[in-house]
């Protein structure tokens, strides 16, 4: 009896400077993952389970019960940089970490509009990369959301639900969603990154196939298709484009959000929120690269550009020989150029 | 004076049945909607990309697969590889996909399986895709059971298919994908194994075979199968119904045996169809769980064929032997109906075979879909138009024979007032039951056809507050079930004919107490002993005055 006691007691003391270690390291863990997940170029593989990231206790736990989730990681964080990489090409914010090439300018380091966008990007791709393992068979635990019957076993009832709904409650639980605290911070970021979960699950097309009396429609079953990452990113830059800025209440300490304000909050729910503007970018775009006369002009902040030649190689002539690859070409052409100034 | 039961019951009897058979049929309505699951589900299966490295690509021993011991090498189809040749791709389907840490198997109770591809086709700029382009599949399926090794995969079946793909995009950007549709990949009949593998390649045999179909980046399958808690509640409510008609057809046929005349038209076609849902009743399903037996599909088709044919066909005989203009002398028989229910026919003989060139082949093929091909199109086109058209025609028939006899009965009305006042309550009663039981058609026809729009257009759960839900789509489906079952175990009952004034004997003597009361409520008619139908003989009585 005693034993046990004192067992508990320990086990409690144990519990409890863990939880402190937990408190200790300041940034939610929502923060800290999208950063690492987002920021860490290097194909660095850290020691904890979770390979790719430097991960909480309860990531950890995650990793190790689901094996195939580094690997789902891994393909999220290299989809979410690419996608990012390829969409603000032509952008004064050209995806890259920091503003202006500073180094102490980290997009990180406040929440501007492109950290907001960051976190919804990345939560939007662990949640695509997480439904198309549940698709593969990569993750075997998926489990069966939105079933109706709770049936002893999935044979007998109506099936599982789809794998978006999957990835969206694995999104939010990975990213500890639910305890990245109560701050307007917090608030903020917990509401990018759910509009970053939703873009995927506005690309959900429905399909139907009948299969009734001599294949009629007697008997329908539809289901939801999941769409490209592609088409969420560009839902995504546009959210980009529309998201607002809401008034700082207290930075530094971090006040809890009073009733009064939550209320107001709730109007804009829709759009990406961000708390600091943005520095000025121009500064940054000398030499850039821009698209053609149009872009230039918003890209070089009125500088003005610079008119090139060169010779470009691209694919041409490609020829469909084969399923799934593409074989073309290599076809050379003088093609202008236009470099900020 | 002797007739068919609905005449001779009394309105409190008729409520007190009417009130039951609807306990009866709310019920079956309620089981569907509240115990049964949803009658399919979908799984999608996204392929996994796997690299072939053999030299000889028909060998069907070697299969590739995602999961288990000696999985296949992955290829990633983002990047350009060179020691890579399109021959060498296999896109892999393991069925079913574990959830919840479960590598879950199939289960025989979820009867049979349909697999529907879909193919993401990336843009590029250079090589648009026809919107109508051939893809040509080398589809081969192979099954494994529970306890066999990983890889211990068994072939199935193997085709080589072509399917239509009909593709758009609404952006044209590098990277975007093509809107494709799905399409139709295979039907299994029946779901014996435990585990199947779906190995599908794209061969460019000839030059021009998969030329056009574009960067394939991915390929999803989507199976289908019948839950196995539906069909668990499907076959009880069969194993109900089946020996409660069986039941009330010996019955009714035994009181037709028992009177003196020989089975008139209408219980003859009354019978038939007894025998038609019996067929339909019978659960048969329940081999499935021990043999395979993949003509389960083809049969059900039939079976429902039947039964909907011999309904059809009932409704006509009915209409057409309350016409009233019939000669009186001669014994009503099928061949005076042979205009009507060649309609009947028609629709059924091109339904079947389109079912046959379909479902049939399919036995041999699982891959087999009659829609790909132009000419198989438009045969299946055609059998449909014609099942169609006869539809039209057998209901064009119904309508102007009902709209007779309605019209007869109206005449024969206006004669009522010219009779005795005992005579006039009874016809006036009978025709009130005959509409009684045309009311009762129309609404278990429009109950039909209001349940499956409602189902096509609500979607799948209703939901009244957190506790109760229902499942709409089987509850529409164990509802019509039923009720076409309780709608022809009333006409059995009902349309059998009554041993009223009949010589008493010890065989009928529960239908005597059960007529007792109405011995007194109707004063027999001086009429010669008929057996027939007394709505028919007043009609014929009527016609000679």
């Amino acid at each position: 009896m005693f034993k046990s006691s004192v067992f508990t007691l320990l086990m409690y003391f144990t519990v409890s400077i863990l939880a402190l270690k937990n408190v200790e390291g300041s940034r939610p863990v929502l923060e800290k993952t999208v950063e690492t997940l987002f920021a860490d170029r290097s194909e660095v593989i850290h020691p904890a389970t979770c390979k790719i990231i430097t991960s909480s206790p309860r990531q950890s736990k995650m990793c190790k019960r689901e094996p195939g989730l580094p690997n789902i990681l891994l393909t999220a964080k290299k989809q979410a940089i690419t996608a990012c990489e390829e969409t603000f090409q032509y952008d004064r914010w050209n995806c890259s970490l920091v503003f202006n090439r500073k180094a102490k300018r980290s997009i990180f380091k406040k929440l501007y509009r492109e950290t907001a966008f960051i976190h919804a990007l990345v939560a939007a791709s662990i949640t695509h990369a997480v439904a198309r393992g549940c698709a593969s068979g990569e993750l075997s635990r998926c489990s069966c959301l939105g079933s109706f019957k709770n049936a002893s076993n999935v044979q007998m009832r109506g099936g599982c639900g789809d794998d978006f709904k999957f990835g969206k409650r694995f999104t939010k639980n990975f990213l500890e969603w639910k305890t990245a605290g109560n701050d307007q911070i917090a608030d903020v970021l917990k509401q990018d990154v759910s509009i970053g979960i939703d873009s995927i699950g506005e690309q959900l097309k429905e399909v139907c196939k009948c299969h009734g009396f001599s294949g009629s429609c007697t008997t329908k079953t539809c289901w939801k298709r999941l769409g490209p990452f592609n088409s969420a990113m560009g839902l995504l830059k546009k959210h980009y484009h529309h998201s607002v800025k809401r008034k700082l209440v207290n930075y530094t300490s971090k006040r809890a959000v009073t009733p009064k304000v939550r209320r107001k909050l709730k109007k804009d729910q829709k759009n990406l929120v961000y708390l600091q503007k943005t520095p000025n970018l121009c500064g940054s775009t000398k030499g850039r690269i821009c698209k053609d006369r149009h872009n230039c002009a918003t890209l070089c902040c009125g500088r003005g550009f610079v008119v090139g030649q060169k010779s470009v190689t691209y694919r041409c002539r490609c020829k469909m020989v084969d399923c799934c690859f593409v074989k073309c070409d290599t076809c050379v052409e003088d093609v202008d150029f236009y470099t900020c100034k | 004076m002797a007739g068919t039961i609905i005449e001779n019951l009394s309105g409190r009897k008729l409520t007190i049945l009417v009130t039951f058979l609807l306990l009866c049929q709310i019920v079956c309505f309620l089981i569907g909607g509240l115990v049964a699951p949803v009658p399919a589900n979908a799984q999608i299966i996204l392929g996994t990309v796997c690299k072939d490295t053999s030299i000889m690509k028909n060998d069907t021993t070697k299969w590739f697969y995602n999961r288990g011991a000696g999985i296949c090498e992955k290829v990633d189809l983002h990047r350009i590889h060179h020691d890579v040749s399109e021959r060498d791709i296999v896109f892999a389907f393991q069925m079913p996909v574990p959830r919840e840490s479960e590598t879950y198997d199939y289960s025989r109770w979820q009867q049979n399986l349909i697999g529907v591809l879909q193919v993401d086709i990336r843009y590029h700029s250079q090589m648009e895709v026809a919107p109508r382009s051939a893809l040509s599949i080398d589809a081969r399926l192979a099954y494994r059971n529970k306890g066999d090794p990983d890889n211990a995969w068994k072939l199935y079946t193997q085709s080589v298919e072509k399917r239509v793909l009909d593709c758009d995009i609404d952006i044209k950007s590098e990277n975007y994908l093509y809107n494709c549709s799905a399409v139709p990949l295979f039907e299994l009949g029946s779901l014996y194994h435990d585990y199947y593998l779906l190995n599908l390649r794209l061969p460019v045999d000839t030059p021009d075979m998969n030329a056009h179909i574009g960067h394939i980046q991915d390929m999803w399958v989507t199976v289908i199968n019948q839950n196995g808690g539906f069909t668990k509640v499907w076959l009880s409510l069969k194993t109900v119904f089946f020996p409660c008609i069986i039941a009330i057809l010996v019955w009714f046929w035994r009181r037709i045996h028992i009177l003196e005349r020989k089975p008139v038209l209408l219980e003859k076609m009354l019978l038939s169809l007894g025998i038609a849902l019996c067929f339909l009743n019978a659960p048969i399903e329940y081999l499935t769980l021990h043999f395979d037996l993949p003509f389960m599909l083809l049969l059900g088709d039939i079976r429902q064929g039947v039964f909907y044919a011999m309904l059809f066909s009932f409704w006509l005989v009915f209409a057409g032997e309350h016409m009233l203009i019939q000669d009186t002398s001669a014994q009503s028989s099928l061949k005076q109906y042979w205009r009507h229910l060649s309609a009947v026919a028609m629709g059924c003989i091109s339904l079947f075979i389109f079912d046959m060139c379909e479902r049939g082949v399919q036995l041999r093929n699982p891959f087999y879909s009659i829609w790909v091909t132009d000419l198989g199109t438009n045969l299946a086109l055609t059998f449909i138009i014609l099942a169609g058209i006869s539809t039209g025609v057998y209901f064009l028939f119904l309508c102007y024979m009902i709209w007779k006899v309605f019209l007869n009965i109206s005449q024969k009305r206006q004669s009522l007032p010219t009779m005795s006042s005992v005579r006039r309550l009874r016809y006036e009663g009978i025709i009130y039951r005959f509409m009684f039981m045309m009311l009762a058609t129309l609404l278990c026809a429009a109950l039909t056809v209001i349940g499956f729009i409602l189902g096509q257009v609500a979607e799948g759960q209703w939901k009244w507050d957190d506790n109760i839900e229902l499942e709409y789509t089987s509850a529409f489906f164990t509802g019509v079930y039923g009720m076409w079952n309780i709608y022809i175990f009333s006409l059995l009952v009902l349309y059998a004919p009554s041993h009223k004034r009949w010589p008493a004997n010890e065989n009928t003597s529960d239908t005597q107490n059960l007529n007792l009361s109405e011995e007194h409520e109707f004063s027999p008619l001086p009429t010669e002993r008929s057996e027939i139908s007394s709505l028919t003989s007043f009609i014929r009585k009527a016609t000679v005055d």
